[in-house]
């Protein structure tokens, strides 16, 4: 794979030396869209984030360089690293705020920024000459036997391969998976540990600095810009490019770029045909091929890297996740709740709740629906903000984190609607789980490292796949799987951050009876062998009975009833809690 | 104080059209849950039938207005008939959607071009004569015009969405589509209504813009960007809303231009549109939907 891939661009390169000059010319504006286009493909394809101006980050790298040729006299190639620098750091700027749009309102947004950076370089004429525009000094070195339109195209050329190659390794690794953690599901990417707001923020960040690397690229490839050629038509062109590439997919955006770019420049007598055609060509491929051209039917599919083998059966495999708490600081509780009270609008959702959790139990909450049992785990996830009360994990004030920094402390969960990464495959799904255990970030992915954490962590989800029973479905999209499945995949993720507190939000529910045995005796395994601590939300009596040593019964947010499971059944409040009040002269 | 008053008057009656873009960015995105990125390119392309009309049919502006209301009723409905429905039914994401509407703005871009050239086309006044006064305060008849105009549309409209069977149906879409449907709500014909009436709310809105300063592509997307701005001001969930984030957009505008400079009138809008959506995203009369797991 790499050494064909390493023979193309060597095949590329000697292009340089057979096409003319206009050839040669069009290829390299391409390369420059396809390096813009793969930034702009980091934010949205990989990270879901909707972005209609991506023309204003390229527009801020071309002015940053032109303006360091012009002004200071830096040399371009450095210049266009500058360009990268500033317009990442604006695109951090832009994506702060950012962070709290989604879909329609982010597209809109990014809509306003593309055309005010167009309204500010044409205004601010002092600085950017206005419609005038500036004439950078072209990418090419005096001295060389090279003639200055083949060097522009190796030079972009190389510059495409470098971005490809940063990109991979960026997305292949912690920071890739983060993004598409946030793309996915931000409520399960917060719950293991992923801070939202960084990496979304991060997204913008990198995109907006391979944008601007493209911006000035251009810059000194024409020799000429002027604020009419960053309009909201190149955004555009930006986003149909990935659309019509694949999106969240690297060769995709370059398929997608190239081919739009070849078909502009050798389709320009058609006028407004050509428009209408690319139109026509965005809408086709949305409806009948949203994969993109690099997922079409007749090309070779770029595989996802999956375990080397399915390797079938459960059992066997060691569960190495949790600390031994039983034997650690018995006595004082793990999680301990006291006087908590959630209002959403006028309902209390819980009134006063105390509840404690001693290290290795397993402890059931149970109540009718709406007994603000989930609001009980979203408070202690820090999804929802308490009106009042108390709740300390290992004598950690748990109320002051964040809800990325939740996991920090080792509590982990699933979740009652099954909150799994649905369109990334099974070990994927199991390598963010992992996140919290630290590893490589953007940056240091970018220039290559984290090889070793990531081998590590794919090890142990091999390892947790494996006693859980699911090792052979770890290739496959997550969407795929069965319900009972998906069930256990939340389990197993949740075993990948090393949990001491496990917080199970209906791990029965909908699953079969056989499928609930196999849980009962997977949870057992975990609680026993690792001392994991469990809390367990579940309508599910019998599974709640045989599996917890304690028992918390939650009605309208208050407490009613706790004790051991025999205790609880024949607690007068519980039965009627759930079966009404009895009626004098009936009985059942 | 008579210039600032002059100043409101003007800005209450830009912010009127932009009143009537939001409104049918507004009604689209509610009923059909769209935001439509090719509104730009509807009013584009009615004005320019509304223009051949006048020019080259010799037709009253009355006629042209109705022409006009027509072809983007129709580009609407064709738009969601042909493309959108497509695009649903294989569960297409916001994404996906919000392209769709890219794509059908470059596809009407070129068609405008191809029959009707790209040279700026300039209309001859809606109405004339001199400025009527009122005290110190001058108004223009197309100030009056337009405010009038504004007026009217947005009384239509909402008569037709309080008293009308169709409108009601609307109302019902836009609180729960599922229950609507199974209420025997005919779900897929009233989102082609609303396409087709949100075009036509904003072709109006264009038509009117470019009878003031001249026809083209770009004095239609800088329309669309102020009928965002004034959606979001709004709300971009409420047709009262998208009114009132129109009118105080437009006295804004005015205002800045007027007291500031009129270097600031092209930023101005997007300057709101940001500051609104990273401040108060849910709007001056939104409420923020919370949320839950």
């Amino acid at each position: 794979m790499r050494v064909l891939l390493g023979a193309l661009w060597v095949g590329l390169g000697a292009l340089a030396f057979v096409l003319p000059g206009y050839q040669l010319y069009v290829l390299s504006l391409a390369g420059v869209w396809a390096i813009a286009a793969m930034g702009l493909n980091i934010l949205t394809g990989y990270t879901g984030q909707i972005s209609l101006g991506h023309a204003g980050f390229m527009a801020i790298g071309a002015y940053t360089s032109a303006l360091a040729t012009l002004q200071v006299g830096v040399p371009p190639w450095i210049a266009c690293w500058i360009a990268g620098i500033v317009s990442g750091g604006i695109g951090f700027l832009v994506g702060l705020p950012a962070v709290r749009l989604h879909g329609p309102y982010l597209a809109i947004a990014t809509l306003g920024f593309g055309v005010a950076v167009q309204q500010i370089l044409l205004k601010w004429d002092e600085v950017t000459k206005g419609y005038q525009g500036l004439m950078p000094p072209r990418l090419v070195w005096e001295g060389l036997p090279v003639g200055a339109d083949a060097q522009l195209y190796l030079w972009i050329l190389g510059g495409v391969g470098l971005a490809w190659v940063m990109a991979a390794s960026v997305l292949s690794k912690r920071p890739g998976r983060a993004f598409l953690a946030v793309r996915e599901s931000e409520l399960a990417a917060a719950a293991f540990g992923i801070p939202i707001a960084h990496f979304k923020a991060g997204a913008f960040a990198l995109s907006a600095a391979y944008a601007g690397i493209a911006g000035a690229l251009y810059a000194h490839l024409i020799g000429f810009i002027s604020p009419y050629d960053f309009g909201l038509s190149i955004s555009i062109f930006l986003v149909s490019a990935i659309v019509i590439g694949g999106l969240a997919s690297l060769p995709g955006s370059i398929i997608g770029a190239v081919s739009l770019t070849l078909l502009f420049h050798y389709m320009s007598h058609l006028h407004d045909i050509r428009s209408i055609l690319y139109g026509a060509a965005l809408i086709a491929t949305v409806i009948f091929l949203p994969g993109g051209l690099v997922r079409g039917p007749w090309l070779w599919r770029w595989r996802r890297k999956g375990l080397p083998s399915p390797c079938r059966g459960g059992g066997g495999g060691e569960v190495r996740s949790g600390q031994r708490e039983r034997e650690q600081g018995a006595g004082s509780p793990l999680l301990e709740i006291a006087g908590l009270t959630v209002r959403f609008g006028g309902l209390v959702a819980l009134d006063r709740v105390d509840l404690s959790v001693e290290r290795g139990e397993i402890v059931g909450v149970i109540g009718p629906n709406g007994a603000g049992k989930t609001t009980l785990f979203n408070v202690i996830n820090r999804f929802v903000e308490p009106v009042q009360g108390r709740v300390c994990c290992a004598g950690k004030d748990l109320l002051r984190l964040r809800p990325h920094q939740v996991i920090e402390l080792g509590i982990a969960r699933t979740f009652q609607n099954i909150e799994i990464f649905r369109n990334l495959t099974v070990l994927e799904n199991m390598l963010i789980g992992g996140h919290r255990g630290g590893g490589v970030g953007i940056l240091g992915a970018m220039v290559g490292l984290g090889a070793s954490q990531e081998r590590q962590l794919r090890r142990q989800a091999e390892e947790i796949l494996t006693a859980l029973g699911i090792a052979h479905l770890a290739p496959l999209p997550a969407g795929a799987l069965p319900l009972g499945a998906q069930k256990m995949l939340e389990l197993a993720r949740a075993l990948m951050s090393h949990p001491r507190l496990l917080l199970l939000d209906e791990p029965a529910a909908g699953l079969t009876p056989k499928e609930i045995e196999g849980l009962l005796g997977v949870l057992r395994r975990i609680h026993e062998e690792y001392g994991v601590t469990m809390m367990v939300v579940e309508h599910h009596m019998e599974f709640v009975l045989r599996l917890c040593e304690r028992v918390v019964v939650l009605d309208f947010g208050r407490v009613i009833a706790r004790g051991t499971p025999a205790e609880i059944v024949a607690h007068p409040q519980v039965v009627q809690a759930y079966l009404g009040r009895p009626l004098g002269g009936l009985s059942c | 104080m008579t210039y600032f008053v002059q100043q409101v008057i003007s800005g209450l009656a830009t912010g009127s059209l932009y009143a009537l873009m939001a409104l049918g960015l507004v009604l689209i995105y509610r009923v059909c849950g769209v935001v439509n990125f090719s509104q730009g390119a509807m009013a584009f392309l009615s004005a320019l039938v509304a223009y051949a009309l006048i020019h080259e049919g010799g037709q009253p502006w009355g006629v042209a207005v109705v022409g006009a209301l027509g072809v983007a009723g129709m580009v609407g409905v064709l738009v969601e008939w042909g493309v959108l429905q497509a695009a649903r039914r294989r569960a297409a994401p916001v994404l996906g959607l919000i392209i769709v509407t890219l794509g059908v703005a470059m596809i009407l871009e070129g068609l405008a071009g191809m029959l009707f050239g790209h040279e700026a086309k300039l209309f001859p006044p809606v109405v004339s004569g001199p400025p009527l006064r009122w005290g110190a305060v001058l108004v223009t008849r197309e100030q009056l015009l337009n405010l009038g105009v504004g007026i009217a549309l947005v009384s239509v409209f909402y008569i037709f969405f309080r008293r009308t069977q169709v409108g009601l149906a609307l109302q019902a879409i836009v609180q729960d589509p599922g229950a609507a449907r199974l209420l025997g709500i005919p779900v897929e014909r009233l989102w082609q209504v609303s396409w087709g009436v949100g075009a036509g709310l904003g072709a109006v809105a264009g038509l009117f813009i470019a009878s003031q300063l001249f026809l083209d592509y770009g004095v239609m997307l800088e329309l669309l960007i102020k009928g965002f701005a004034a959606a979001v001001l709004g709300g971009f969930s409420h047709f009262a809303g998208a009114l009132v984030g129109g009118v105080v957009l437009g006295i804004l505008e005015n205002l800045v231009v007027g007291y500031i400079s009129t270097e600031l009138r092209a930023t101005f809008a997007f300057t709101v549109l940001v500051v609104a959506l990273v401040v108060r995203p849910e709007g001056l009369l939104g409420r923020l939907r919370r949320r839950r797991a």
